[in-house]
Protein backbone atom coordinates (compact mmCIF):
# COMPACT_ATOMS: atom_id res chain seq x y z
CA UNK A 1 0.00 0.00 0.00
CA UNK A 2 1.44 3.55 -0.64
CA UNK A 3 2.07 5.44 1.88
CA UNK A 4 1.25 8.93 2.67
CA UNK A 5 2.53 11.94 3.90
CA UNK A 6 -0.05 15.37 5.58
CA UNK A 7 1.26 18.97 5.23
CA UNK A 8 -0.83 21.29 7.42
CA UNK A 9 -0.91 24.49 8.35
CA UNK A 10 -3.85 26.51 11.10
CA UNK A 11 -6.64 23.76 10.48
CA UNK A 12 -5.53 23.23 7.00
CA UNK A 13 -4.35 20.17 5.56
CA UNK A 14 -2.61 18.81 2.59
CA UNK A 15 -1.98 15.17 1.46
CA UNK A 16 0.14 13.37 -0.77
CA UNK A 17 1.48 10.19 -1.91
CA UNK A 18 5.06 8.80 -1.50
CA UNK A 19 6.52 7.77 -4.86
CA UNK A 20 8.23 5.21 -2.95
CA UNK A 21 9.44 2.97 -6.71
CA UNK A 22 10.34 6.48 -8.74
CA UNK A 23 12.16 8.25 -5.67
CA UNK A 24 12.98 5.43 -2.84
CA UNK A 25 15.81 7.39 -1.39
CA UNK A 26 14.38 10.53 -0.95
CA UNK A 27 10.89 9.45 0.24
CA UNK A 28 12.54 6.98 2.75
CA UNK A 29 14.95 9.77 3.90
CA UNK A 30 11.68 12.12 4.39
CA UNK A 31 9.54 9.85 6.57
CA UNK A 32 12.79 9.45 8.63
CA UNK A 33 12.95 13.13 9.36
CA UNK A 34 8.82 13.28 10.23
CA UNK A 35 7.16 14.72 12.05
CA UNK A 36 8.90 18.02 11.03
CA UNK A 37 7.79 21.24 12.24
CA UNK A 38 8.90 24.27 9.59
CA UNK A 39 7.67 27.20 8.02
CA UNK A 40 6.67 27.73 4.12
CA UNK A 41 8.22 30.54 2.39
CA UNK A 42 6.78 31.08 -1.64
CA UNK A 43 9.29 30.71 -4.82
CA UNK A 44 10.92 33.72 -6.21
CA UNK A 45 11.35 33.12 -9.51
CA UNK A 46 9.56 29.83 -10.39
CA UNK A 47 6.31 30.64 -10.13
CA UNK A 48 2.96 28.89 -8.15
CA UNK A 49 5.52 27.18 -5.65
CA UNK A 50 5.71 26.59 -1.95
CA UNK A 51 9.23 26.20 -0.54
CA UNK A 52 9.91 24.33 3.18
CA UNK A 53 13.42 23.39 4.36
CA UNK A 54 13.65 19.66 5.86
CA UNK A 55 16.32 18.57 8.03
CA UNK A 56 18.48 16.03 5.43
CA UNK A 57 20.28 16.26 2.69
CA UNK A 58 20.14 13.24 -0.01
CA UNK A 59 21.16 12.46 -3.40
CA UNK A 60 19.00 14.02 -6.33
CA UNK A 61 16.50 10.87 -8.08
CA UNK A 62 13.54 10.55 -10.49
CA UNK A 63 14.88 14.57 -11.05
CA UNK A 64 12.00 16.69 -13.51
CA UNK A 65 12.31 19.57 -15.22
CA UNK A 66 8.70 19.93 -16.43
CA UNK A 67 6.95 19.93 -13.40
CA UNK A 68 2.72 19.61 -12.73
CA UNK A 69 0.63 21.02 -9.79
CA UNK A 70 0.71 18.59 -7.14
CA UNK A 71 4.23 16.97 -7.46
CA UNK A 72 6.49 17.83 -4.41
CA UNK A 73 10.21 17.62 -5.37
CA UNK A 74 13.89 17.70 -3.05
CA UNK A 75 16.08 20.05 -4.13
CA UNK A 76 19.71 18.96 -2.41
CA UNK A 77 21.35 22.69 -3.30
CA UNK A 78 19.23 24.30 0.15
CA UNK A 79 17.26 21.07 1.43
CA UNK A 80 14.34 21.94 0.52
CA UNK A 81 10.96 20.51 -0.43
CA UNK A 82 8.65 22.18 -3.17
CA UNK A 83 5.26 22.21 -3.63
CA UNK A 84 3.95 23.33 -6.93
CA UNK A 85 0.22 24.32 -7.10
CA UNK A 86 -0.06 25.78 -10.33
CA UNK A 87 1.69 27.70 -13.34
CA UNK A 88 5.14 27.35 -13.04
CA UNK A 89 8.62 28.75 -14.57
CA UNK A 90 11.03 25.95 -13.40
CA UNK A 91 14.39 27.50 -12.09
CA UNK A 92 15.77 23.98 -12.16
CA UNK A 93 15.08 20.15 -11.80
CA UNK A 94 13.93 18.61 -8.60
CA UNK A 95 13.91 15.07 -7.38
CA UNK A 96 10.14 14.62 -7.26
CA UNK A 97 9.28 12.28 -4.55
CA UNK A 98 5.36 13.02 -3.81
CA UNK A 99 2.47 13.74 -5.56
CA UNK A 100 -0.25 15.66 -3.45
CA UNK A 101 -3.61 13.69 -3.59
CA UNK A 102 -6.20 16.21 -1.18
CA UNK A 103 -5.60 20.25 -1.21
CA UNK A 104 -4.56 21.19 -4.17
CA UNK A 105 -6.91 24.08 -3.34
CA UNK A 106 -5.41 24.44 -0.07
CA UNK A 107 -1.91 25.13 -1.53
CA UNK A 108 -3.13 28.00 -3.82
CA UNK A 109 -4.87 29.21 -0.58
CA UNK A 110 -1.63 29.15 1.58
CA UNK A 111 0.31 30.63 -1.72
CA UNK A 112 -2.01 33.29 -1.27
CA UNK A 113 -1.74 34.02 2.28
CA UNK A 114 2.29 33.51 1.68
CA UNK A 115 2.23 36.31 -0.89
CA UNK A 116 0.22 38.61 1.63
CA UNK A 117 2.57 37.92 4.62
CA UNK A 118 5.50 36.07 3.62
CA UNK A 119 5.98 33.05 5.32
CA UNK A 120 3.46 30.56 7.43
CA UNK A 121 4.54 27.59 9.53
CA UNK A 122 3.73 24.22 8.49
CA UNK A 123 3.78 20.92 9.99
CA UNK A 124 4.68 17.73 8.40
CA UNK A 125 4.04 13.85 9.21
CA UNK A 126 2.94 10.80 7.74
CA UNK A 127 -0.37 10.05 7.04
CA UNK A 128 -1.54 7.33 9.85
CA UNK B 1 20.75 58.29 17.77
CA UNK B 2 17.51 56.54 18.02
CA UNK B 3 17.59 53.63 20.52
CA UNK B 4 17.99 51.18 17.90
CA UNK B 5 21.48 52.88 16.52
CA UNK B 6 22.69 52.70 20.18
CA UNK B 7 22.56 49.02 20.60
CA UNK B 8 23.97 48.68 16.95
CA UNK B 9 26.75 50.79 17.73
CA UNK B 10 27.56 48.38 20.85
CA UNK B 11 26.92 45.40 19.83
CA UNK B 12 29.51 46.14 16.99
CA UNK B 13 32.06 47.71 19.38
CA UNK B 14 31.54 44.51 21.76
CA UNK B 15 32.22 41.95 18.60
CA UNK B 16 34.70 44.10 16.93
CA UNK B 17 37.07 44.08 20.04
CA UNK B 18 36.12 40.17 20.73
CA UNK B 19 37.26 40.11 17.14
CA UNK B 20 40.27 41.63 17.61
CA UNK B 21 41.55 40.03 20.99
CA UNK B 22 41.57 36.82 19.22
CA UNK B 23 42.77 37.79 15.69
CA UNK B 24 45.33 39.04 17.90
CA UNK B 25 46.50 36.00 19.44
CA UNK B 26 44.71 37.80 22.99
CA UNK B 27 41.66 37.38 23.89
CA UNK B 28 39.08 39.03 26.76
CA UNK B 29 38.78 35.57 28.42
CA UNK B 30 40.83 35.61 31.68
CA UNK B 31 44.03 33.87 30.49
CA UNK B 32 44.26 29.91 30.98
CA UNK B 33 45.76 29.35 34.71
CA UNK B 34 49.04 28.21 35.13
CA UNK B 35 50.03 24.68 35.79
CA UNK B 36 46.59 23.33 33.69
CA UNK B 37 46.41 19.58 35.01
CA UNK B 38 49.35 19.92 37.65
CA UNK B 39 49.06 21.84 40.87
CA UNK B 40 45.94 22.61 39.95
CA UNK B 41 44.30 20.45 43.57
CA UNK B 42 46.35 22.91 45.43
CA UNK B 43 44.54 26.04 44.45
CA UNK B 44 41.48 27.13 45.76
CA UNK B 45 38.92 27.29 42.40
CA UNK B 46 37.37 30.68 41.96
CA UNK B 47 33.56 31.18 42.66
CA UNK B 48 33.43 33.21 39.53
CA UNK B 49 35.61 34.32 36.24
CA UNK B 50 34.59 37.18 34.03
CA UNK B 51 33.46 36.48 30.54
CA UNK B 52 34.18 38.81 27.68
CA UNK B 53 30.94 40.75 26.19
CA UNK B 54 30.88 37.84 23.44
CA UNK B 55 30.68 34.86 25.34
CA UNK B 56 31.50 31.96 23.43
CA UNK B 57 31.51 28.17 24.26
CA UNK B 58 35.23 28.75 24.88
CA UNK B 59 34.77 30.91 27.82
CA UNK B 60 32.28 28.11 29.04
CA UNK B 61 35.03 25.53 29.19
CA UNK B 62 37.21 27.58 30.58
CA UNK B 63 35.09 28.33 33.39
CA UNK B 64 34.11 24.74 33.75
CA UNK B 65 38.20 23.65 33.83
CA UNK B 66 38.27 26.16 36.56
CA UNK B 67 35.42 24.66 38.39
CA UNK B 68 33.82 28.33 38.32
CA UNK B 69 30.32 30.20 37.53
CA UNK B 70 30.90 32.81 34.58
CA UNK B 71 30.16 36.08 35.22
CA UNK B 72 28.84 37.72 32.15
CA UNK B 73 29.14 41.52 31.68
CA UNK B 74 26.22 43.82 31.32
CA UNK B 75 24.72 43.24 27.80
CA UNK B 76 26.36 40.50 27.43
CA UNK B 77 26.08 38.35 24.17
CA UNK B 78 26.06 34.96 25.04
CA UNK B 79 26.11 32.61 21.82
CA UNK B 80 23.37 29.21 22.02
CA UNK B 81 25.97 27.13 22.18
CA UNK B 82 27.46 28.51 24.90
CA UNK B 83 24.53 28.50 26.89
CA UNK B 84 23.81 25.12 26.20
CA UNK B 85 26.83 23.61 26.74
CA UNK B 86 26.98 25.60 30.31
CA UNK B 87 23.19 24.37 30.51
CA UNK B 88 25.24 20.56 30.07
CA UNK B 89 28.38 21.02 31.56
CA UNK B 90 26.29 23.03 35.16
CA UNK B 91 28.59 25.96 34.56
CA UNK B 92 26.14 29.01 36.19
CA UNK B 93 26.01 32.03 34.21
CA UNK B 94 25.97 34.77 36.86
CA UNK B 95 24.96 38.25 35.41
CA UNK B 96 26.64 41.03 36.66
CA UNK B 97 26.30 42.21 40.20
CA UNK B 98 24.69 38.97 41.07
CA UNK B 99 25.08 36.37 43.57
CA UNK B 100 26.97 33.17 42.76
CA UNK B 101 24.56 30.09 42.90
CA UNK B 102 25.63 27.96 45.71
CA UNK B 103 27.49 25.12 45.04
CA UNK B 104 28.59 26.48 41.44
CA UNK B 105 31.71 26.25 42.52
CA UNK B 106 32.84 22.89 41.31
CA UNK B 107 36.34 20.30 41.54
CA UNK B 108 38.47 21.66 38.24
CA UNK B 109 38.49 19.14 35.77
CA UNK B 110 41.74 17.43 34.88
CA UNK B 111 43.46 17.73 31.75
CA UNK B 112 41.75 14.32 31.05
CA UNK B 113 43.36 14.00 27.39
CA UNK B 114 41.25 17.09 26.22
CA UNK B 115 42.50 19.23 24.31
CA UNK B 116 42.22 22.90 25.98
CA UNK B 117 44.95 25.13 24.19
CA UNK B 118 42.33 26.92 22.33
CA UNK B 119 40.19 27.50 24.91
CA UNK B 120 37.46 25.61 22.86
CA UNK B 121 38.65 21.82 22.32
CA UNK B 122 38.84 20.76 18.38
CA UNK B 123 36.45 18.10 18.09
CA UNK B 124 38.43 14.87 18.42
CA UNK B 125 36.48 13.18 15.33
CA UNK B 126 34.33 14.15 12.55
CA UNK B 127 31.24 12.19 14.13
CA UNK B 128 31.80 15.04 17.12
CA UNK B 129 32.19 17.72 14.72
CA UNK B 130 28.88 16.92 12.66
CA UNK B 131 27.10 15.97 16.35
CA UNK B 132 28.14 20.14 17.46
CA UNK B 133 26.57 21.21 14.08
CA UNK B 134 23.62 19.26 14.10
CA UNK B 135 22.71 20.42 17.88
CA UNK B 136 22.98 24.07 16.43
CA UNK B 137 20.84 22.70 13.77
CA UNK B 138 18.44 20.98 16.15
CA UNK B 139 18.37 24.66 18.69
CA UNK B 140 17.38 26.91 15.46
CA UNK B 141 14.95 24.73 13.39
CA UNK B 142 12.16 25.56 15.33
CA UNK B 143 12.41 29.05 16.70
CA UNK B 144 14.17 32.29 15.13
CA UNK B 145 17.82 32.11 15.68
CA UNK B 146 19.07 34.66 17.99
CA UNK B 147 21.69 35.64 15.62
CA UNK B 148 18.41 35.98 13.60
CA UNK B 149 17.46 38.47 16.34
CA UNK B 150 20.69 40.25 16.23
CA UNK B 151 20.18 40.84 12.58
CA UNK B 152 16.60 42.35 12.87
CA UNK B 153 17.93 45.06 15.19
CA UNK B 154 21.08 46.11 12.84
CA UNK B 155 21.77 49.17 11.24
CA UNK B 156 24.51 50.49 9.80
CA UNK B 157 25.19 53.68 8.22
CA UNK B 158 24.50 54.98 5.42
CA UNK B 159 21.90 52.50 4.32
CA UNK B 160 20.32 51.52 7.06
CA UNK B 161 18.60 48.03 8.12
CA UNK B 162 17.58 46.20 5.16
CA UNK B 163 20.62 46.67 2.87
CA UNK B 164 22.47 44.53 5.53
CA UNK B 165 20.16 42.06 5.90
CA UNK B 166 20.40 41.25 2.08
CA UNK B 167 23.77 40.97 2.47
CA UNK B 168 23.42 38.43 5.12
CA UNK B 169 21.13 36.42 3.10
CA UNK B 170 23.15 36.35 0.18
CA UNK B 171 26.63 35.64 1.91
CA UNK B 172 25.09 33.02 4.06
CA UNK B 173 23.51 31.47 0.81
CA UNK B 174 27.10 31.55 -0.90
CA UNK B 175 28.08 29.65 1.81
CA UNK B 176 25.83 26.94 1.11
CA UNK B 177 26.55 26.77 -2.43
CA UNK B 178 30.22 26.95 -1.93
CA UNK B 179 30.29 23.82 0.66
CA UNK B 180 27.99 22.08 -1.33
CA UNK B 181 30.66 22.50 -4.58
CA UNK B 182 33.36 20.83 -2.12
CA UNK B 183 31.01 18.21 -1.33
CA UNK B 184 30.21 17.30 -4.52
CA UNK B 185 34.15 16.94 -5.16
CA UNK B 186 34.55 14.57 -2.19
CA UNK B 187 31.77 12.77 -3.18
CA UNK B 188 33.61 12.21 -7.28
CA UNK B 189 36.74 11.37 -5.23
CA UNK B 190 39.26 12.84 -7.32
CA UNK B 191 40.67 15.71 -5.07
CA UNK B 192 42.72 14.14 -2.24
CA UNK B 193 41.12 14.73 1.08
CA UNK B 194 43.78 16.86 2.59
CA UNK B 195 43.88 19.14 -0.37
CA UNK B 196 39.83 19.32 0.21
CA UNK B 197 39.97 19.81 4.23
CA UNK B 198 42.47 22.71 3.55
CA UNK B 199 40.44 24.01 1.23
CA UNK B 200 37.04 23.72 3.37
CA UNK B 201 39.15 25.23 6.23
CA UNK B 202 40.12 28.31 3.97
CA UNK B 203 36.79 29.08 2.58
CA UNK B 204 35.18 28.46 6.32
CA UNK B 205 37.66 31.23 7.40
CA UNK B 206 36.97 33.68 4.70
CA UNK B 207 33.29 33.38 4.77
CA UNK B 208 33.39 33.53 8.96
CA UNK B 209 35.86 37.26 8.13
CA UNK B 210 32.62 38.34 5.89
CA UNK B 211 29.87 37.30 7.99
CA UNK B 212 31.64 38.62 11.07
CA UNK B 213 30.09 42.28 9.52
CA UNK B 214 26.44 41.01 10.48
CA UNK B 215 26.78 39.44 14.14
CA UNK B 216 25.77 35.87 13.52
CA UNK B 217 28.03 34.60 16.28
CA UNK B 218 26.50 31.35 16.65
CA UNK B 219 27.46 30.53 12.87
CA UNK B 220 30.94 32.10 13.20
CA UNK B 221 31.56 29.99 15.84
CA UNK B 222 30.67 26.51 14.21
CA UNK B 223 32.83 27.92 11.22
CA UNK B 224 35.52 28.40 13.47
CA UNK B 225 35.33 24.63 14.55
CA UNK B 226 35.15 22.90 10.98
CA UNK B 227 38.00 24.85 10.20
CA UNK B 228 40.19 24.30 13.49
CA UNK B 229 39.35 20.40 13.40
CA UNK B 230 40.25 20.27 9.66
CA UNK B 231 43.73 22.10 10.10
CA UNK B 232 44.32 20.64 12.97
CA UNK B 233 43.01 16.93 12.46
CA UNK B 234 41.22 16.53 8.62
CA UNK B 235 38.99 13.94 7.92
CA UNK B 236 39.97 10.19 7.09
CA UNK B 237 37.77 9.61 4.10
CA UNK B 238 35.74 11.26 0.89
CA UNK B 239 33.15 9.65 2.49
CA UNK B 240 34.04 11.72 6.11
CA UNK B 241 34.23 14.95 4.70
CA UNK B 242 31.08 14.56 2.21
CA UNK B 243 29.25 13.82 5.54
CA UNK B 244 30.46 16.85 6.91
CA UNK B 245 29.74 18.97 4.05
CA UNK B 246 26.53 18.33 4.31
CA UNK B 247 25.74 18.87 8.16
CA UNK B 248 27.79 22.25 7.80
CA UNK B 249 24.90 22.68 4.82
CA UNK B 250 21.84 21.94 6.78
CA UNK B 251 23.28 23.86 9.55
CA UNK B 252 24.74 27.18 8.05
CA UNK B 253 21.27 26.77 5.11
CA UNK B 254 18.70 26.66 8.30
CA UNK B 255 20.28 30.24 9.67
CA UNK B 256 19.66 31.26 5.81
CA UNK B 257 16.53 30.24 5.74
CA UNK B 258 15.39 32.30 9.06
CA UNK B 259 16.92 35.15 7.34
CA UNK B 260 15.47 34.72 3.97
CA UNK B 261 12.15 34.94 6.15
CA UNK B 262 12.04 38.02 7.55
CA UNK B 263 12.80 39.88 3.91
CA UNK B 264 9.75 41.28 2.23
CA UNK B 265 10.16 39.63 -1.03
CA UNK B 266 6.81 39.82 -1.27
CA UNK B 267 6.46 43.97 -1.22
CA UNK B 268 9.68 44.35 -2.87
CA UNK B 269 8.40 45.46 -6.64
CA UNK B 270 5.01 47.11 -5.56
CA UNK B 271 6.88 49.41 -3.40
CA UNK B 272 10.36 49.79 -5.06
CA UNK B 273 11.55 51.53 -8.05
CA UNK B 274 15.14 50.80 -9.79
CA UNK B 275 17.31 53.66 -10.01
CA UNK B 276 16.72 55.06 -13.85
Amino acid sequence: MARSIEIVSGNQRVVARLLDREAPNVAGKFVDAMPCESFSVHAKFAGEELIVMVPFFSEPENEIFAVEPGDIGYYPGRQTICIFYGDTEPFGEVSVFAKVTEGLDVLRAWGREILERGSIPVQMRVAA
Amino acid sequence: MTATDELTRRIAALVAEELAARNGGGSSRPAPSAGRGGGRAATPAPAAIDAGRVVTVADVLDAEKSGAALRLPAGAIVTMLAREEAERLGVALVDAGGAVPAGSERGARGAGGADWAAGRPVARSTAELIDRLDRYTADVWRTEPQDVGRLRQLSRPPMGRIPGIFYACFNLFWLGEEVQTFRDKAKAGAIPTAVLDELLATLCRRHAVRLSKWFVVDVLELLGDVADFLEQRGTRSHDEYRELCEHLMLAADRLQSWVDRMLPWHTLDDRLELVP
